[in-house]
């Protein structure tokens, strides 16, 4: 089911890295595609996605790239990828997730990939530079 | 009276049995049967001094009830074990009827006991207790009695003294083992301490260089130079603190216990790899890197993450120390040797005075004449770290105002 709308989900528990995040895709790279949401955890995550497909507007809302930080409270990152497996697949099969993460080790990498719909990781800082390769090769 | 033979049989026997003893209970019951074997009598109390409690307990006795073993242990040190003890002598009431000395008094069994024996016991000159011996008989115990006893009292000293040192050696065992492991338990917890606060710290410094650069582009956009040549300086800063980060980490892999992995590299690969990182600074700032790489693959086995680290260094180095009045060329080259591998890094840059030589790869020294160049010193004592780990060598040639030239040998096998 293609989505009209590239509407993009960034998940982060850090406020500064949101707002980070915020700034470069609406003042400098001016995106324009679609949506842009903030969730602080996995378990808003869900909840925010949970929410859009009950309501049927997963045509309209659903993310078509979702940027996931790998350590947040309550849901982390790979919580969160284990609870994105059992939403509808109508809903879920054409988005695609980047990890974002300060940090990686060698074990969070290999099992970063073990999940089919995470095409890539990025360390931070994302800059626009970073950003904009990523949303050109994923859209 | 036994005969001879028959008394140094007796006495090879009493040894046999002892010295086959391991533990206090055999102790207990050998002795008991030695005894018995030995002397006909109603009472007797072996007696060994506890030096933690500072008192007597009995570790063998007949014709004692529970109460009366109780009571003569606690007033043992005041009584004739405890003066036996002290001088080391017998001592010998042959009837305590017609006995003088006093020794006989207040004795709990009165003078239903008539003949009494106490002899000391001693391992290396040193006393364990007291044994004492009553008999209804008056004057019971004779010359080989008293010579056969005193054999079992010296060896039942040694194996006494042998015993407890066994035990105070298992005790030692155990305390050390357990301290090894504690020991171990903090160095982990060290080691990941150290690197969660470190990757702790990371996130805030990272954001605050996406922060810095929020701050640029806003000022860009109203066309401002406010605040301009304090923003760089944060963000040097900034810069700096990353790199001191990433160095401490780096520092970290290597003096943790844990042993790092070896895999067969692709040296050309890897080097080639390596120079990558840094053509879009180069490009900017107008360096070039010439390369001296044969095409076929040379392989060796090591660990890929120290040779990456290794070359990344060197070559950051080199573009870090660069000269202020000509254009940075770096060339490195590749060549195989004979069992080694052979990789030179050379400059033209600043170079480096011979007299720092020995200092070069220690931690937290910089040697430049440019002071707004940023680093942690920490670089090449990691390099070097890594090279001696994966058994390889380097070595250095400078000349100040000239350039410098790293050489790296390393093995094709660890």
């Amino acid at each position: 089911m293609k989505t009209t709308n590239k509407n993009i989900l960034f998940i982060d528990d850090d406020s500064t890295t949101n707002y980070l995040h915020q700034f470069i895709i609406n003042n400098q790279i001016n995106y324009d595609d679609g949506d842009v949401v903030f969730c602080v955890n996995g378990k808003e995550a869900i909840e925010y996605l949970q929410d859009i497909i009950q309501k049927g507007l997963s045509k309209m809302l659903f993310p078509s790239i979702i940027f996931l930080d790998i350590n947040m409270p309550e849901l982390n990152g790979f919580g969160f990828l284990d609870e994105f497996k059992n939403l509808p697949k109508e809903s879920t099969s054409n988005t695609k997730v980047v990890m974002v993460t300060s940090t990686l080790n060698d074990s969070d990498r290999k099992k970063v990939f073990t999940y089919k719909e995470v095409k890539y990781y990025v360390l931070k800082p994302v800059d626009k530079d970073k950003l904009s390769k990523i949303l050109q090769e994923l859209n | 009276m036994k005969s001879k033979e028959d008394l140094i049989i007796k006495l090879g026997e009493i040894a046999a049995d002892l010295s086959s003893i391991r533990d206090l209970k055999a102790l207990e019951k050998t002795v008991a049967k030695t005894v018995n074997s030995i002397v006909d009598v109603k009472y007797w109390g072996m007696y060994f001094y506890d030096e933690s409690t500072n008192n007597f307990y009995m570790l063998s006795a007949k014709g004692f009830s529970i109460e009366e073993r109780d009571e003569a242990e606690k007033t043992a040190i005041d009584r004739h074990p405890g003066w036996v003890f002290e001088s080391k002598k017998m001592l010998y009431i042959k009837d305590t009827l017609t006995d003088n000395s006093g020794n006989s008094l207040d004795s709990k069994r009165g003078f239903e006991v008539r003949s009494r024996l106490w002899l000391p016991i001693i391992s290396n000159d040193k006393a364990l207790g007291a044994f004492g011996f009553a008999s209804i008989y008056p004057k019971y115990f004779n010359k080989e009695h008293i010579s056969t006893l005193s054999f079992v009292c010296n060896l039942a000293g040694v194996v006494y003294n042998n015993i407890k040192l066994i035990e105070s050696k298992k005790e030692q065992t155990i305390e050390l083992i357990k301290a090894n492991k504690n020991l171990l338990e903090i160095n982990d917890s060290l080691d990941s301490f150290a690197y969660k606060i470190t990757h702790d710290l990371r996130s805030p410094a990272t954001n605050v260089k996406g922060l810095i650069n929020v701050l640029n582009h806003k000022l860009k956009e109203i066309e401002s130079d406010v605040y301009k040549e304090e923003i760089k300086l944060l963000d040097i800063s900034i810069d700096i603190l990353l790199e001191k980060l990433e160095s401490f980490v780096e520092l970290l892999k290597l003096e943790s216990s844990n042993k790092q992995m070896e895999e067969e590299c692709n040296l050309s690969d890897i080097i080639l790899g390596t120079i990558n990182n840094f053509t879009q600074e180069l490009n900017s700032t107008g360096g070039i890197i010439e390369i001296d790489i044969p095409n076929s693959s040379y392989k060796l086995t090591t660990i890929k993450e120290y040779l990456k680290s290794i070359f990344f260094n060197l070559i950051q180095n080199a573009i870090k120390y660069k000269s202020t009045e000509r254009k940075l060329i770096i060339n490195v080259k590749l060549e195989k040797l004979k069992n080694h591998f052979k990789i030179t890094i050379s400059d033209n840059g600043e170079g480096i005075d011979n007299q720092y030589f020995n200092k070069l790869f220690t931690m937290f020294t910089r040697f430049s004449r440019n002071s707004t160049v940023g680093g942690s010193g920490i670089g090449l004592y990691i390099v070097k770290k890594q090279i001696d780990t994966i058994k390889g060598e380097i070595t250095i040639k400078s000349k100040v105002g000239k350039g410098t030239t790293f050489s790296i040998i390393l093995p094709k096998t660890i």
